[in-house]
């Protein structure tokens, strides 16, 4: 009887304490998501973090167009958030559709209408790399004509429906000045690089066309050319920055008359100094045998609100991906940048690494990054990129400190086979799979979005506020070393508010903000912050012990200098008491340099 | 039981005894040797400032002359580059190199230089009638490396009190220490073996040749053995896969 007792009470308390352990555990946990969920810490090494991102929804084609007015699936090749609404551009189906804020189709964008739309006008170079200009020699292979004709320079066709969209590429939305619907908001005017049609449109969400940029007269690319605009953005002052494929001299500058201004901010040739060497050397013949050593072309550019410009590149030679990682090559070769309106190059790389995605491979399994999109938060400089390569996006702050990665290649939700655009908005990010045929709307979590807050009141020099945030950053995520160095610039510059032995709110000088913050950069391996939070520690510290310092010095001094005497005093007794000696009897001999002559 | 201590004429008493005997015999040998030793070391400050004088004495002067001293110096030497590796301050240390130390390697790797400098100096030198002995290059060697280590010394309280702007001091101090040292390891081998500085230019070139060329055997020979063992090991699991059968 007392023994099964006893029994019971055993087993009751073992049953109380597991379920409370359990109970525990999952109060320490912040998130419970079990995922391959990772970021880079201190050292540079893979480590892992919460979850970034969940899947808010996949849209598909059905999703948009439910009547399915057009049977073909959908080809999303770019994406733009503008006030609200998402424009999503299908090169399939040649039409812009604009999704509200539960990706709820508003409107669609199929057929351009206007009086004033010029007739198309298309060059096709005989080096073209459009799949029409390259098959229709090979298929009248036998007819002298075509095969005379195709590499002869450029052909100018005029025709084509000026109406319709042909091979779209890029999208960019800004608010207009007139409110024509009359729902009390200016209406958005929409962008739109009409790729294969050689020309940009201009039209309102009804597709009535107020303009058309063709045939921009670029007087060092000769009279023909093919003008082939892929990404644009659009400047505060109407100023066009396009990217055109086939021109690698830098972004295309067009002024909203459609003349053409500048290019800017070409990317720089990587020519090893051995190559250059040789070069020098080559005859003519030999050189033109040689690869030619063009550069590269940008394959995607966002805007910010003050007028950078961020443009990426996505063939980066592996040559040149090894140097920017082994930081042995200028950071000019980077395939992220931030240009200022004269083309220099603005963007900080202060984090661990070059933002080229990435860091750590498994062995041999190293592969080179694919940078095809790039959004900016204008408010705090956060940008995001997305690599096609791996199928991540990468979010970094503006001083270029990695903060968090999700995303991936596969087929399951959340991973993509072939993302093509990437557009970010406040807590969400969409990105585009032109493979899959789908838009991903990714959520942030609350760990991103502590990180988002913390980062944006320390970029907002909100100090005080910052400190429980970044604290929030640290409980989700330990190893967040950006938490580590925003608490620290946080307790810096506090400390930098104080005068002299002034106590702030909770009691707290300068000096206790400086020891806080030495704390913080410690673990965060901020030597740079870290020494100037020390400096002001030990001006301190040398005032406190000043007299105490020099009386030391004085004291070694007096010292060092009676020692000197005493000594000399000595010598003369030793040299006097020596020569008596000498005068006595034969001298010691000791082997010298002198004597050994 | 007597005849059996009379025929081992051992135990435990008598080796004890015997034992006793040697260390009464041996200690003060070993006081007296440990005492000059010590006292040696000590000619390595008057080098400092005279290394002319001072090193010709050392080779010659029997009263100056101990190789021990100089052993213990490269010890000493080892010793303050494995502390100065480890206790420097937060802003010149590097943690991750911290972290990884393996303290038998450091200590070897950082006095190997100077033994192989004084091996190859002394093959070279025994070529171009050099009067020195191995023993002689290697004392003086280790006599020279006093100026690194004092650097070395000097920068560890530095490190902890200067900040990263300052870092130059820090860098000036031990370049210093390197010229320095360096400078006398030249002067020492010109003295040991009566040579002129272009002769004493020439055989440095040799020597430092000689020092890849050692470096080259040692790994080759490493290597070798590497194979031989791993080649025995394989003959020998064989054979034991074989006899189990």
């Amino acid at each position: 009887m007392k023994q099964s007792f006893v029994k019971a009470l055993i087993v009751t308390v073992l049953v109380l304490a597991l379920s409370l352990g359990f109970a525990v555990s999952a109060f320490a946990l912040p998130i419970n998501n079990v995922s391959n969920s990772y970021f880079y810490d201190v050292n540079g090494n893979d480590a892992s973090a919460p979850l970034a991102f969940t899947v808010d929804r996949v849209i598909s084609y059905p999703d948009i167009v439910p009547n399915g007015t057009v049977k073909q699936p959908f080809e999303p090749v770019d994406l733009h958030y503008h006030d609200g609404y998402l424009y999503v551009l299908d090169a399939k189906n040649r039409c812009v559709y604009v999704l509200d804020d539960e990706y709820k189709l508003v409107t669609t964008i199929s057929r351009l209408s206007g009086d004033n739309i010029p007739d198309i006008y298309v060059v096709q170079d005989g080096s073209s790399e459009t799949e029409d200009g390259e098959e229709v020699p090979d298929l009248d292979a036998g007819s002298p004509e075509a095969d005379a004709e195709a590499p002869t320079g450029p052909v100018v066709m005029t025709g084509g429906n000026k109406f319709e969209l042909q091979g779209p590429m890029g999208i960019f939305v800004v608010t207009g000045d007139v409110d024509e619907d009359g729902d009390g908001k200016k209406d958005p005017v929409i962008y739109i690089s009409d790729t294969d049609n050689q020309r940009i449109v201009v039209c309102n969400l009804k597709g009535q066309v107020s303009q058309v940029y063709q045939q921009i007269k670029v007087s060092v690319l000769g009279d023909l050319y093919s003008f082939k605009p892929t990404r644009l953005v659009v400047d505060n002052t109407g100023d066009l920055q396009v990217i055109c494929s086939g021109i690698n001299r830098g972004i295309m500058q067009i002024n909203s008359d459609g003349e053409f201004r500048a290019f800017f901010g070409a990317p720089d040739v990587l020519i090893s100094a051995w190559e250059r060497l040789w070069r020098n050397f080559a005859t003519e013949e030999q050189l033109a045998q040689m690869v030619t050593f063009t550069p590269t072309e940008y394959s995607s550019l966002t805007i910010d609100k003050r007028g950078f410009i961020y443009p990426t590149i996505s063939a980066l030679d592996d040559a040149a991906v090894k140097g920017l990682r082994a930081l042995s090559i200028s950071p000019s070769h980077s395939p992220v940048k931030k240009l200022s309106a004269d083309g220099t190059d603005m963007l900080r790389r202060k984090g661990l690494a070059n933002p080229m995605g990435d860091l750590v491979w498994a062995p041999s399994k190293e592969v080179s990054p694919k940078i095809i999109d790039i959004s900016v938060q204008s408010d705090s400089g956060r940008y995001t990129i997305l690599d096609q390569q791996t199928g991540r996006f990468f979010t970094y702050d503006a001083d270029g400190n990695l903060l968090y990665l999700a995303g991936g290649k596969g087929t399951s939700q959340g991973t993509f086979q072939m993302p093509a655009a990437l557009e970010t908005q406040g807590d969400y990010v969409y990105i585009s799979d032109t493979t899959a045929k789908t838009i991903t709307v990714f959520r942030a979590t609350d760990y991103v979005k502590a990180i988002n807050e913390a980062a944006q009141a320390s970029a907002n020099g909100l100090w005080e506020t910052s400190i429980p945030l970044w604290q929030e950053v640290l409980s989700y995520n330990s190893n967040m070393f950006i938490a580590n160095i925003g608490l620290g610039k946080a307790e810096m510059r506090l400390a930098m508010a104080l005068i002299d032995d002034q106590r702030d709110a909770n009691g707290m000088n300068a000096l206790d903000h400086y020891e806080k913050a030495i704390f913080y950069f410690d673990r965060a391996s901020e030597k740079d912050n870290y020494s100037v939070a020390y400096t002001a520690l030990r001006g301190n510290e040398l005032e406190k012990y000043f007299g105490l310092i020099f009386g030391v010095i004085g004291v070694l001094i007096v010292g060092l200098i009676v020692l000197k005497i005493v000594r000399a005093q000595k010598k003369k007794k030793a040299a006097k008491a020596m020569k008596k000696r000498v005068d006595q009897g034969p001298m010691i001999n000791r082997a010298k340099k002198g004597d050994a002559e | 039981m007597e005849k059996t201590e009379k025929k081992s004429g051992f135990s435990f008493g008598t080796m004890m005894g015997d034992f006793g005997a040697w260390i009464r015999a041996f200690l003060p040998k070993l006081w007296q040797g440990t005492k000059t030793t010590f006292k040696r070391m000590g000619y390595a400050f008057y080098i400092l400032f005279h290394p002319f004088d001072g090193f010709f004495d050392l080779k010659n002067d029997p009263k100056r002359r101990s190789v021990s001293a100089g052993v213990m110096w490269l010890v000493v030497y080892a010793l303050v580059a494995l502390i100065r590796f480890q206790s420097l301050g937060y802003l010149f240390a590097d943690r991750g190199a911290q972290l990884e130390l393996n303290v038998p390697v450091y200590l070897i790797t950082s006095v190997l230089p100077y033994i192989m400098w004084a091996v190859a100096n002394w093959c070279f030198s025994s070529l171009m009638d050099g009067d020195g002995k191995l023993s002689d290059v290697l004392m003086t060697t280790a006599f020279a490396t006093l100026p690194m280590t004092l650097c070395n010394l000097i920068q560890i309280p530095l490190s902890h009190f200067l900040s990263s702007a300052e870092g130059s001091i820090f860098t000036f101090i031990g370049s210093l220490g390197m010229v320095w040292g360096y400078l006398y390891i030249f002067l020492a081998m010109i003295i040991v073996h009566q040579y002129s500085v272009a002769k004493g230019l020439g055989t440095t070139i040799l020597t430092i040749v000689g020092m890849a060329v050692i470096a080259f055997v040692a790994i080759l020979i490493f290597f070798l053995l590497q194979q031989v063992t791993s080649f025995g090991m394989e003959i020998w699991t064989e054979v034991v896969f074989r006899l189990n059968e």
